[in-house]
């Protein structure tokens, strides 16, 4: 009785705080009129034809697509070295030290980096701010410990020294160990870490919104201009940003299922 | 010709030694253990025959030549792991073939090579499994054969049974021991368990504190143990602290035993009675030119084969191994004597 509570109460908050939202938005999307009223009037595909037409929203999916891919590449290259190198130092005081500076970004708010940054790299001569690669940069290291975490936990179970002991005996370079044994064995660790950076980039709105400029504002940023348009305008731009993250997720999840499963024998 | 061979090889970890002044060789084809307790040095031995740790003095040599700065990777060592350290991402061919494929060998090559050698260990029908669907015992012949494949100058084991429960750990013996005859090769098999280093070599080298304490065939170190160390480490054995006094007499308190004549200078030293040596004399029978040591039994431990008796001599435990054929064993606290033969009783160095 208690439990069949708790479960029905769960799913009610769930319901009303993360499906009933995107629901509304969705139908908002296809409504011609919104104001004042529980659920829009008419049907139209105006607002879609609208956004598609508007060279800055979809310059601005396409930079966001950039910027989270490059910054998901980008990470998943450094979080490999960076979990061979603890590894394989061995050393417990490297890894305290690795684990605090991965968590320093979660602990300072993205406002605060954004600031910085502005701050930073704001020269008179030369000035980074405003270019997409800024936030690139930014979002590298705000993302980096969603990617470490599942990496190193990854790793953890791999006892790597024997493996490396056992291949290097057996003729291989470290060359080939890492092609053929390393990252084989990462790849839950890689697509959980993929899944996570690329959804929280794709998606942020604080550093993006600071460090960008007019030609290199991603999508959250124009999303939030939106709403100045119209209420259908809006809620067709979010139902684009949700479907393209439901379908990235879904790319990354099949990836995994395809090259995962098999070689690692983990289900992401 | 020498497979293996160590010249005074010395290894510090810090200041503390974990090889000291090592020498020993392994013979073409011959199969040698280290043996002896966690911490005497017998890994790092391996380790150093193996190219991960280069010594600190002295010289490791593979078939007659120095292996001084030469890497893991050049050395041609087969090495078989505790834990298995299979590839998880390979799949037992592959993982087997896995050495050729360092070294580029040609697939009509690698096929039948790595096949044969799935098959002699058994697992011809696992080729295309992936490691964590086997079990140990099968994990193990893989690492086995994954070893054999590059042809090794040398097969290194490092405690390879013990994460195997004990019925695997005994097939998996012989069938080492099976496929080291077969293949002639060099091997160098490090345990810390006396039973299993005694029942699978041609040779024992017995560690203890980055020493080799006494090198010799399964039966030298079992029944002419050098010291009373290498005694204790071999088998449940009785020793005695006491004086030689020479020309086969031993004293062990107030008593003067008469025990094996051995070359083994007068003064201080242990005396070693194993536990199935030692009969219960009849009340009444006259000593004859056996020792006799009376005593109360203190306890009793059923063996299968065998009844073990703890007896009470003095203040002294000594083990008494009776076959359980015996028709009345005593019972607990009873007084009883106990008889062995001076053949039986050996002095040896140290206490």
């Amino acid at each position: 009785m208690m439990r069949r509570a708790l479960w029905l109460s769960g799913g009610i908050c769930w319901f009303a705080y993360v499906l009933a939202p995107l629901a509304l938005i969705l139908v908002g999307s296809f409504g011609e009129k919104w104001f004042g009223t529980l659920l829009p009037d008419g049907f139209t595909l105006r607002w879609y034809a609208d956004l598609f037409s508007k060279t800055m929203y979809v310059r601005a999916m396409g930079m966001s697509l950039l910027v989270a891919c490059l910054t998901v590449f980008i990470n998943a290259l450094v979080g490999i070295c960076s979990v061979y190198a603890v590894s394989v130092l061995g050393k417990k005081w490297l890894r305290r030290a690795f684990e605090f500076v991965i968590l320093l970004p979660i602990a300072i708010p993205p406002v605060v980096m954004g600031l910085g940054l502005v701050q930073g790299f704001n020269w008179p001569s030369f000035s980074l701010v405003g270019t997409w690669q800024l936030l690139l940069g930014a979002h590298l290291v705000y993302t980096l410990p969603f990617m470490l975490r599942p990496l190193m936990a990854n790793m953890d179970m791999l006892n790597w020294t024997v493996l490396e002991e056992a291949g290097t005996s057996l003729g291989a370079t470290p060359f080939f160990l890492a092609t053929r044994v390393l990252v084989p064995n990462l790849v839950p660790g890689l697509l959980s870490g993929a899944i996570m950076t690329f959804a929280m980039s794709l998606g942020e709105f604080q550093l993006a919104v600071m460090v960008t400029g007019s030609a290199s504002q991603t999508y959250p940023v124009v999303l939030y201009q939106a709403f100045y348009v119209s209420t259908g305008f809006a809620c067709a731009a979010t139902t684009l940003l949700v479907l393209f993250s439901i379908l990235s997720l879904g790319a990354v999840i099949f990836l995994g299922r395809l090259f995962g499963t098999r070689s690692a024998g983990m289900a992401v | 010709m020498t497979g293996v061979e160590l010249r005074s090889v010395s290894k510090r970890f810090g200041k503390t030694y974990a090889v000291r002044n090592v020498s020993l060789s392994v013979g073409k084809g011959e199969f040698l253990s280290l043996v002896g307790p966690s911490g005497c040095g017998k890994t790092t031995t391996l380790r150093l025959v193996a190219g991960f740790l280069a010594p600190d003095e002295g010289e490791v040599l593979l078939n007659g030549e120095s292996m001084g700065g030469v890497g893991v990777r050049q050395r041609q060592v087969g090495i078989v792991f505790q834990n298995y350290a299979l590839f998880p991402n390979l799949t037992v061919f592959e993982n087997v073939a896995f050495g050729l494929r360092t070294r580029n060998t040609p697939e009509d090559i690698l096929r039948p090579k790595v096949e044969q050698l799935l098959s002699m260990v058994g697992l011809d029908r696992r080729a295309s499994a992936w490691p964590r669907e086997l079990s140990g015992g099968q994990q193990q012949r893989v690492a086995l054969a994954r070893a054999l494949a590059i042809t090794p100058k040398v097969l290194l084991l490092d405690e390879p049974l013990s994460a195997l429960d004990a019925k695997v750990r005994n097939s998996l013996r012989f069938e080492i021991k099976r496929i080291q005859r077969e293949s002639g090769i060099t091997t160098i098999y490090v345990t810390h368990d006396q039973e299993e280093a005694l029942s699978i070599s041609d040779r024992v080298a017995l560690m203890n504190e980055g020493r080799i304490e006494q090198t010799g065939s399964p039966r030298d170190i079992y029944l002419r143990p050098a010291n009373s160390f290498v005694a204790d480490f071999v088998g449940v054995n009785n020793l005695l602290e006491g004086e030689y006094l020479g020309d086969g007499r031993f004293r062990w308190r107030e008593r003067i035993l008469s025990v094996e004549n051995v070359p083994l200078p007068q003064g201080p030293c242990s005396l070693m009675i194993r536990p199935e040596r030692i009969s219960i004399a009849s009340r009444d029978s006259a000593s004859g030119d056996g020792n006799i040591l009376p005593g109360r039994v203190s306890g009793k431990v059923f063996l299968g084969p065998l009844l073990r008796l703890a007896v009470d001599v003095e203040g002294e435990q000594i083990l008494v191994d009776l076959l359980n054929t015996e028709i009345q064993p005593p019972a607990l606290d009873e007084e009883i004597r106990l008889r062995f033969s001076p053949d039986d009783g050996r002095p040896v160095a140290g206490r």
